[in-house]
């Protein structure tokens, strides 16, 4: 029998653990995330190098960490490493808040992971920018620091956020396998509770719910992002916000004739 | 011989007749194996409007990126202003310069080119303002005063706020203009400027650039049009299979209806 007074009363009581374990699936997701930005742009440089060492580098990266689970990959790093005696991760605090030796492997492996994903998202978004774009700001005397930042990389944002926003939709959910060596984020946590309780189900649906939340406040956050960046497609006035979003969640039918 | 009016740009050019801008001297260049530019000698100086004609594949656009170093060249020199574009010793075999140097060099380099190129994520106005604030150190204030007047005296006044997409062709040319000349340079490239236009945009075109002319811009034009030719060009170079076949100075005093040489091909193509 579904309880639907302890469901109701479990949804929008947020007690303090389960906005604790709320905070750090957030805070995972987005310095994982972050991680894998700049590995990923790290990796994107290597790939596009002159350099063949660097090329083989970044595509060995690529292979590896695409390949392997993120799962293997946690309990590799928080257990494996350690008990080989090479690394061994610890606690340490940042202001009040201790961040785990378990959520520092969390965060690594992700970032490890999603940086091979980023790397193919960020060339792909590099290697868009049209040559005359490049030839031109070229031509006006900017140094290839200046052509970069001001040219190459705005244009590629275009071609990089979609993918980009998909990934971390993603993130936000390849969280929960941090449960497995103990990071206390929503899975972990609501597991707990309901072995407390036994009211599997409605916690659950609870969680459900709470990932639902996270990933379209994400969706909305993306719509606002992606209209900025498409500001030059615009013809007549301005979109409004719920346009907007209406716009990004179930797009705009046949008419959108995409990029340029 | 060159009348001036009221100046397109800000500036006055101060014509010294004798000042060399560009001078080419055995400049080679290879694709791969294709021998594209055979040894070109030119020399242009200041005020004067070069229009480089010749057949597809004859080098002339290859040529005219090597004068701004877009094109890097495997032989010979080329001197903007006395400078080398690109190289640091001018021996037989060039020695590179690091990008960063190079781009210095570009900053007196205007160009123009065939597909306009506006950045597609600027509005005009921060077309015309981005060299100017980036490489020339302007303020913000001094860049958006140089590119409105710019922009008014290209006739785009109106569409400052407006992004490339949403302009015509020869609108986007003439913005493009605009943002070459916003570096106040001291010499014009234009590779093909009316080849992707029809022939009202065209027109649009050619009128700025012969107030450029007449304002005494130095400018060394590829171009299929014909009227580039009669209405602002100082001098006729003609290229085929990558060297300099024929030229033909005081292009205003001449009679372009002979039948032979670039007579002849101007009657023929254009």
């Amino acid at each position: 029998m579904f309880d639907w007074k302890f469901f109701l009363f479990h949804i929008f009581k947020l007690s303090p653990t389960y906005g604790a374990a709320l905070l750090t699936t957030i805070g995972l997701a987005i310095v994982g995330q972050v991680l894998g930005v700049i590995i990923g742009g790290l990796v994107s440089m290597g790939r596009l190098s002159r350099s063949r060492t660097f090329r083989w580098a970044a595509a060995i990266y690529t292979w590896f960490f695409r390949g392997v689970p993120e799962l293997v990959l946690m309990v590799i790093l928080f257990t494996g490493v350690a008990a080989a005696g090479l690394l061994r991760f610890n606690d340490f605090a940042v202001g009040s808040f201790t961040v785990s030796a378990s959520l520092q492997a969390a965060i690594v492996a992700i970032g490890l992971r999603e940086g091979a994903y980023m790397g193919e998202i960020i060339r792909n978004g590099l290697q868009s920018v049209n040559k005359g774009q490049i030839e031109a700001a070229r031509a006006l005397g900017m140094s290839p620091i200046r052509v970069m930042w001001k040219i190459t990389i705005p244009q590629a944002m275009r071609v990089i956020v979609p993918p980009f926003g998909n990934d971390f939709n993603v993130m936000l959910k390849v969280t929960s396998l941090a449960s497995v060596i103990g990071v206390p984020e929503l899975f972990l946590t609501t597991q707990t509770f309901s072995a407390q309780n036994f009211r599997v189900f409605e916690l659950f649906i609870g969680l459900a719910i709470n990932y639902l939340l996270l990933t379209t406040a994400w969706s909305v956050i993306q719509s606002l992002i992606e209209a900025r960046l498409r500001r030059h497609e615009m013809t007549a006035g301005r979109t409004t916000f719920l346009r907007t979003v209406q716009a990004h969640l179930i797009g705009t039918g046949a008419t959108d004739t995409g990029p340029a | 011989m060159i009348t001036r009016e009221k100046p397109i740009v800000g500036v006055e050019f101060k014509i010294r007749p004798d000042q060399v801008v560009v001078e080419a001297t055995g400049v080679h260049k290879w694709f791969g194996p294709l021998h594209v530019l055979k040894g070109i000698d030119l020399s242009i100086t200041r005020g004067e409007v070069v229009c480089i004609v010749g057949p597809s594949g004859s080098g002339k656009s290859t040529f005219l990126r090597t004068i701004n170093h877009l094109e890097p060249i495997d032989r010979g020199s080329i001197l903007v202003n006395g400078h080398s574009v690109g190289y640091a010793s001018m021996g037989d075999k060039p020695l590179p310069q690091r990008e960063a140097r190079i781009a210095h060099s570009r900053r007196d380099i205007g160009m123009v080119f065939q597909q306009f190129n506006l950045f597609w994520h600027m509005t005009l106005l921060d077309n015309v303002m981005v060299g100017p604030r980036t490489v020339l150190g302007l303020s913000k204030d001094e860049a958006r005063d140089r590119a409105t007047e710019l922009l008014n005296k290209v006739g785009l006044g109106e569409k400052v706020e407006a992004y490339p997409q949403s302009l015509s062709g020869g609108q986007q040319q003439r913005g493009a203009i605009a943002r070459a000349l916003a570096m106040e340079p001291k010499l014009m490239l234009f590779d093909e400027p009316t080849s992707a236009l029809d022939p009202d945009m065209s027109r649009e075109v050619v009128s700025v650039v012969e107030k450029l002319a007449t304002d005494g811009m130095t400018m060394i034009i590829v171009s299929h049009e014909m009227s580039f030719v009669r209405r602002a060009a100082t001098r006729i170079v003609m290229m085929n299979g990558g060297i300099v076949t024929e030229e033909l100075r005081d292009v205003r005093a001449s009679d372009l209806s002979n039948t032979n040489g670039i007579g002849a091909y101007l009657s023929h193509n254009l």
